[in-house]
């Protein structure tokens, strides 16, 4: 990872009330002020329902924080926009397109030439090892393909930020594990600021360079930390249990918060 | 896969096979008068007699000229409902207020049996096939309204943040997402219509048609007794309905929805 020490997003007492003023109003996000550096690969991580995909929802701008600010490159976010690419827990690929059309999305609505098209979508097909499948339609693809296809999508018209909403949450372990690895070396290369929100520790503790916990709901950054590991890292390492501990008695402490509220 | 097609389409044409033959076989029994219930044989003679050149005191090519009024009648009426019974929908769906409002009056209309609407339609239009159309758009518009608009409801909200991520334009996602992301539900919706259109046009023809069409083939026929022709007239509305669906449907099915793996049937 490149080491700029430039802040790419940042929020201040950033609040979100849904439903306000109505009977079910919740209220999702308490406080939440963090900084987020360009280049750098953050988890959100917290008990479920705690508010940390409101808060990714609220930098994707898909919504809006109800008080505080929300910046990115020192602007306020006011909506969507492709600085920033989106994956979802479940894909939601265009089943009408093919694997390449499908990574070629964001290409195609910007017009750019057929050339510079292939071009990029055949580097990204490499990169995510999809080699063969580019005419196959999404629905012909395991879980694994269609998430790698998803990733693809999100970075082949080169956002600066990548927000990854539960990525893995739906695939078995196995896979989970090679999407880890791969995603790692994926960041490596690319150094995208990217966002991961998960509610598992070892995926947190294996991607990223800081961890933020967040607190059950109303949520607010319970803690802070830095996993200062070098790559590859290795469940089985003494180091990565150490944090994991760490990690853990901090979040169990909210699951109970969570379950007496 | 080739096969597998083969053998459906030889199920489908040995059932129709097999329904004919059944009917010449209770026909023959004579359980019912011949002249109220003609075997298959005479009904199928009756409909050849009437498809080649007249022996002069009809004339000629008579069948066609019904099939091609009748049919003429169908597809203006249906095309037009599918191009603006579309756009309402797709609308509807997109914009919850246009929804809230027009829902109740579309919910209203649609209980309404197309026939009922007859009358009216005629003072106001007059006999003819500006009349029969008017009635077939009618019929056909009211469930591709109502299936457009679930289809765009049915698109997941993280498909169009995806889309907008992306950085489409509202236009854009209207012709990248909901439109394709809600064709299995319009492709329902107009085979839906087509088969209440050809309710409403064989409706239509039996009370504003003069001349020309299967209704009123039908109905004329009733006045001499013309069971033949009137059961003539009976087939060759199911044949033609049944190779439009197969036709068209099936083409566009097999193009789309069946490649995406986002078919609202079952294959079997």
């Amino acid at each position: 990872m490149p080491e700029t020490n430039q802040v790419k997003i940042e929020a201040e007492g950033v609040r979100k009330i849904y439903n306000e003023g109505l009977t079910n109003e919740v209220d999702a996000i308490a406080d939440v002020t963090l900084k987020i550096r360009d280049g750098e690969f953050v988890a959100l991580l917290g008990p479920s329902g705690c508010g940390k995909s409101t808060f990714l929802y609220m930098v994707g701008g898909f919504e809006q924080v109800t008080a505080g600010s929300l910046t990115l490159d020192h602007k306020p976010i006011k909506g969507p926009g492709s600085n920033r690419g989106i994956v979802f827990q479940e894909y939601v690929l265009f089943p009408w397109r093919t694997v390449f059309n499908n990574i070629a999305y964001g290409l195609h609505l910007r017009n750019e030439s057929k050339q510079q098209i292939d071009e990029k979508v055949s580097r990204l097909v490499t990169m995510i090892g999809l080699e063969g499948f580019e005419e196959q339609y999404p629905h012909s693809l395991s879980g694994g393909m269609q998430q790698r296809v998803a990733i693809a999508r999100a970075m082949a018209y080169d956002p600066d930020v990548l927000l990854m909403d539960e990525p893995f949450g739906a695939l078995d372990a196995q896979t989970r594990s090679l999407m880890i690895q791969d995603l790692a070396r994926v960041h490596r290369e690319t150094a995208k600021t990217t966002l991961f929100v998960t509610h598992s520790v070892e995926e947190a503790i294996l991607l990223s360079d800081r961890v933020f916990l967040f607190s059950a709901r109303p949520s607010r950054i319970k803690k802070i930390f830095d996993i200062d590991l070098p790559y590859p890292r290795s469940v089985t390492d003494d180091a990565f249990i150490d944090i994991q501990k760490l990690v853990l008695n901090e979040l169990s402490e909210e699951v109970g918060n969570d379950i007496d509220h | 896969m080739v096969s597998a097609k083969y053998k459906n389409h030889a199920i489908t044409v040995s059932s129709i096979v097999l329904f004919g033959l059944l009917w010449e076989l209770v026909a023959s029994i004579e359980i019912v008068d011949k002249a109220l219930f003609p075997p298959m044989s005479a009904i199928l003679g009756r409909f050849f007699e009437m498809l080649g050149k007249g022996d002069g005191t009809a004339p000629s090519y008579l069948m066609l000229r019904h099939i091609g009024a009748t049919l003429f009648g169908l597809l203006a009426g249906f095309f037009l409902a599918a191009l603006v019974s579309s756009a309402i929908g797709l609308l509807m769906g997109i914009n919850a207020l246009v929804y809230q409002w027009l829902r109740p009056i579309i919910t209203m209309f649609m209980v309404v049996p197309n026939i009922a609407t007859v009358p009216v339609i005629i003072l106001w239009f007059g006999l003819g096939m500006k009349t029969v159309i008017i009635i077939v758009i009618m019929g056909a518009s009211f469930p591709i309204i109502y299936t457009a608009a679930a289809g765009v409801q049915s698109i997941p909200q993280k498909m169009i943040w995806a889309a907008q991520t992306a950085g489409a334009t509202r236009w854009q996602i209207l012709r990248t997402v909901v439109i394709p992301g809600s064709l299995p539900y319009l492709i329902a919706g107009h085979k839906l219509a087509l088969g209440r259109a050809w309710r409403a046009v064989i409706a239509a023809e039996i009370f504003a048609s003069t001349a020309y069409g299967i209704g009123f083939m039908i109905y004329d026929a009733r006045t001499f007794f013309d069971t033949e022709s009137m059961f003539a007239g009976i087939v060759v509305v199911g044949l033609i309905g049944l190779m439009l669906e197969n036709v068209i449907f099936k083409y566009l099915e097999q193009n789309t929805v069946v490649r995406w793996g986002t078919t609202t049937e079952k294959r079997i």
